[in-house]
């Protein structure tokens, strides 16, 4: 779930804002105040992180909403180059497994089970190159300026801890400490030098799990999927990792010791002084251990030409004395104090220092993150425009790659009905929204009965019927109230197609979705627009995040309807937040608005559905000086 | 039905003064509720001056957003916020009928008008004062003279200070559509009469004669608002503090309106009564020595008739006339009918 979202620079939004976000998120204000403006910020994230090109920073003109260029968005007037976008999630779990429910619908899973990902935020500033030949290209693939990536990890035995990368564009160039990273890059490694552009800044505890595979490593840059880090690029100093490594296989854990993904291909030489070394030790075991041994050494596979002992060889050929001895040799070498010393003095003494950019995953709870984020919006999240498909006979066949998706105007409604009627789905029966104080208990019945279900309360439809005619398509048909016979679409009011795409894809929506709705309550009429409310409200009881763009006056109402009559644990207050925009010449404003456990107003923001009221005034105002006027003739 | 009515007075929407009480504000916004759902009620019909907004505007009490405002700031009220108060308030003077239209007369010129007590005087404005008093000469002569009698008719006050105020006053002209007004006692005779006022629900509803009602009443909405009336009075009666809406144990059968109305028509003038006290007195579970088990036949041992799982029940309602009805598994009573001594039927 979304839980705070914060846009600077973007349109109307001129100054910083950061909102935060209830599992029912209302916007409301006047016609381009910037209540949709906000919301094309969530779809520009999700449609980004769904696009299959993973090299576009951003993705203006996608699935979800098409934007223009850069310049289109940036707002006007302003001095800022950078539009930043920025939010905070916090992930379901799976009450049993403790695993986060977005990542289960993944094809993997990473993560340390006994750590929960307890929050991730992000936040991306990205803008275009206006001085070179690229200005064009980048004013529709706009370019990362910077990604900043925070993970929380809850553990139930260490504790909070936050991690953290950050992501920064740089000029290579002007870098001098770039410089070097780039020369050890060989020129046909293109990802890792194009990686270097970026500066890599991570937490202290993340620097350390890298570093307990490369000892020397740095973050020197990043291969992004979008704008989230896909690989880390370390900047490894190979002859200080060949050191610790020779270490850890003879005074260590032996081969286990040498990563193997990063030595498959690489010989390391052992120094003719650590073998000397080794085998005086050997001595002091034995001298038939140090014969073994120095035979042992003497018939390995030449290295290079050379008459030196591969790492490898040196540890196979203690892997070859008995383990009773082998124990007492690796404990001397272990207590050795100048072994670390010798080791290092004579790999360096015999060859030039060595650079290597290696690509990495991010660090666990980083990438963990990352995983999260990107499946979140590209799976779960769903937009509904606000104008719907025109009602017709039988809805043509359209190709979709998600078949839950009924598509932004809701023209795959009947097609995702047909498709998933008999599927069990658990839901919030309407039946816990008759009384003031609502029951909300969570029943199984298959996603037909509950559309039903929820038409019959909304007062649309009875039922409703979907039929797949093969080639031609699909067919939806309803039977309205008090009428026993079964019409298509173009024969019943606007309202059910309005409504219908609303609910089949709330329902069918997993846990830990976010759907935004822009004004559902369009053809609607007042008594559907107020029970549509509790729809929502009852979505958000099973985990179900709905933001919601109205003008809708019954639907604000009806949630403090339900605030008020919530008990003493009233679960609204917390489910809610109505956020009130308007539009002074300065940018986009936005006033929370809000609702006590009285479902009074707190502080009513003037021009917040006071319209019809002040009309009410108006025309008393006018009745009444019309009839002082005619008494007086 | 005799729709029992009221007349809401101008001054009753106004908002208390700034300096009101924490109690006065909430009693506002208490008696606005009521009186709003009035509006939606089927057995009452609930008026006000035309004349309402104009005097409200002229004495600077609307709009009434400002007033509020002040306040429930000045009493840290945040149960209810001024917009939504402010709607309850327009709504009442948008949708309220006009009382002039409905009962046909405008305008009264008058004068030496005088009230007791003097409710007059508790108007919060001269134009409000002003619009009260041709309301209440209006009522006045309205309960004295026209030939449909709106005796029941109350006008509601912002405080009542009894529930009946005598009128005095000489009147000089009437504007009016009636012709039921050529009695009318006119100038230099002085014109007497009386109105009901009320300040609140239970007030309304002690101005209220059911009897009256159950015998106008033509069908199961008359009987079921007799009902409910003397039901809340018996209620409040005991010291409690009844809710309008608790008849949930009542059900009527298909006769029983029927039986009601034949049996009030040929009996005296206090049967309606007895008969409203009987159904009061099951409803509640009082007086359970007038009650038994209506039985097959006339012996004492003879089984209880039943219809599945309700059993048949017959109260005394006086020496002759007899209340039958099922008490229902589901703990509902079903009123079946009113009949004679002899008569130990009941409909199924």
């Amino acid at each position: 779930m979304i839980t705070k979202w914060k846009v600077f620079n973007f349109k109307s939004i001129q100054k910083e804002t950061e909102l935060k976000f209830a599992p029912l998120t209302v916007f409301t204000g006047a016609n381009s105040s910037g209540k949709s403006t906000f919301l094309q910020t969530i779809l520009l994230v999700a449609q980004t992180l769904a696009h299959k090109v993973s090299s576009r920073s951003v993705v203006l003109n996608g699935a979800f909403t098409r934007l223009g260029q850069f310049d289109d968005l940036r707002s006007v007037d302003s001095t800022a180059d950078q539009i930043v976008i920025g939010w905070t999630c916090q992930p379901l779990h799976d009450p049993q497994s403790r695993r986060v429910l977005g990542l289960r619908r993944s094809r993997f899973y990473y993560g340390r089970s006994r750590h929960a990902l307890s929050s991730v935020s992000c936040e991306i500033a990205f803008d275009t190159d206006d001085s070179g030949a690229q200005k064009e290209i980048t004013q529709i693939q706009p370019r990362l300026f910077s990604s900043q990536l925070s993970a929380l990890i809850r553990d139930p035995e260490e504790g909070d801890r936050r991690s953290f990368v950050t992501i920064r564009r740089t000029s290579i160039l002007s870098d001098t400490s770039k410089q070097k990273w780039m020369d050890a890059c060989d020129s046909d490694e293109l990802l890792a030098r194009a990686s270097l552009q970026y500066e890599v800044e991570c937490d202290e505890d993340s620097l350390a799990d890298i570093r307990e595979d490369f000892v020397s490593a740095v973050p020197a840059g990043c291969l992004l999927r979008h704008f989230l880090p896909d690989r880390l690029s370390l900047g490894v100093n190979m002859t200080a990792e060949d050191v610790q490594t020779i270490l850890n296989v003879i005074a260590g854990e032996g081969l286990r010791g040498m990563p193997q993904r990063y030595y498959a291909d690489r010989e390391i030489a052992v120094p003719a002084a650590v073998i000397d070394f080794i085998l005086n030790l050997a001595g002091n075991v034995g001298d038939d251990v140090r014969r073994a041994l120095s035979e042992r050494l003497q018939h390995g596979p030449d290295l290079l030409g050379s008459s030196m002992v591969s790492l490898e060889h040196l540890s196979d050929a203690l892997r070859s004395v008995h383990s009773s001895f082998r124990r007492e040799l690796r404990q001397q070498m272990a207590e050795a104090e100048e072994l670390a010393k010798l080791v290092n003095d004579s790999v360096r003494a015999e060859r030039k220092e060595e650079l290597a950019v290696i690509p990495f995953r991010p660090p666990g709870a980083i990438a963990e993150a990352s995983w999260y984020l990107d499946h979140f919006f590209s799976t779960a999240v769903q937009y509904l425009g606000p104008l719907r498909d025109e009602p017709k006979s039988l809805y043509p066949l359209a190709p979709t790659a998600n078949p839950s998706d009924v598509g932004l105007k809701g023209e795959h409604t009947a097609a995702v009905l047909d498709l998933h009627k008999s599927r069990p789905i658990r839901y919030i029966p309407s039946t816990a929204f008759v009384e003031a104080e609502v029951k909300a208990k969570p029943v199984t019945r298959s996603l037909e009965a509950a559309v039903v279900d929820w038409l019959q309360y909304l007062g649309v439809a009875d039922s409703v019927q979907s039929r797949d005619r093969g080639k031609f398509g699909h067919e939806l048909k309803v039977n309205v109230s008090g009428h026993n016979q079964s019409h298509d679409l173009t024969h019943v009011g606007v309202g059910v197609s309005q409504v219908l795409p609303i609910l089949v894809a709330s329902l069918l929506a997993e846990p830990d979705t976010t759907l935004v709705f822009e004004q559902p309550e369009l053809h609607l009429h007042p008594k559907v627009q107020t029970l549509l409310a509790d729809f929502f409200l009852s979505m958000t009881v099973l985990g179900k995040q709905c933001i919601v763009e109205t003008h809708s006056e019954y639907l604000i109402n009806r949630l403090r309807f339900r605030t008020a009559a919530a008990g003493e644990k009233n679960p609204w207050i917390s489910a809610l937040r109505v956020y009130f925009v308007e539009r002074p010449p300065e940018g986009s404003t936005f006033r929370e608005v809000k609702i006590n456990e009285y479902g009074a107003v707190m502080d009513w923001p003037e021009g917040f559905f006071d319209q019809s009221q002040q009309e009410a005034e108006a025309i008393l105002r006018a009745a009444a000086k019309k009839r002082k006027t005619q008494r007086g003739k | 039905m005799k729709m029992p009515s009221v007349t809401i007075d101008a001054g009753v929407l106004a908002a208390p003064p700034e300096y009101g009480t924490v109690d006065d504000a909430h009693r506002y916004v208490e008696t606005l509720l009521d009186w709003r759902k009035l509006l939606d009620e089927p057995w009452v019909a609930i008026y006000m001056s035309e004349g309402a907004s104009e005097a409200l505007f002229a004495d600077g009490l609307y709009p009434l957003r400002d007033n509020l405002k002040k306040l429930f700031a000045a009493n840290g009220i945040v149960e209810y916020d001024v917009n939504t108060v402010a709607r309850v308030v327009d709504t009442l003077l948008q949708l309220t009928p006009s009382f002039e239209t409905y009962f046909r007369i405008r305008d009264v010129l008058a004068e030496k008008l005088s009230t007791n007590p003097d409710i007059l005087r508790l108007s919060a404005g001269d134009k409000l004062q002003s619009d009260l008093a041709r309301c209440v000469i209006l009522i006045a002569i309205l309960r004295l003279h026209c030939r449909e009698p709106i005796r029941d008719h109350s006008l509601i006050l912002r405080h009542a200070p009894k529930q009946v105020v005598n009128v005095r006053a000489i009147i000089h002209e009437i504007d009016h559509d009636r012709n039921d007004l050529s009695a009318l006692p006119t100038h230099p005779e002085v014109f007497e009469g009386n109105v009901l006022i009320c300040d609140d629900f239970r007030g309304l509803i002690e101005c209220l004669d059911e009897s009256s009602i159950l015998v106008s009443s033509t069908d199961n909405v008359g009987l079921e608002t007799a009902i409910r009336i003397a039901l809340y009075k018996s209620r409040l009666g005991r010291g409690e503090d009844p809710d309008w809406n608790d008849v949930r144990g009542l059900r009527i059968g298909l006769s029983f309106f029927e039986t009601v109305k034949m049996s009030c028509t040929d009996q005296a003038s206090s049967f309606p009564a007895k008969v409203l006290r009987a159904i009061v007195e099951t409803l509640d579970g009082e007086n359970l020595a007038a009650v038994h088990a209506l039985r097959t036949g006339p012996g004492g041992d003879d089984p209880q008739q039943m219809r599945g799982a309700d059993g048949a029940m017959r109260r005394d309602i006086d020496y002759e006339f007899h209340l039958h009805y099922w008490q229902c598994d589901d703990g509902m009573v079903e009123l079946a009918t009113v009949v004679t001594h002899n008569d130990f039927t009941i409909p199924g």
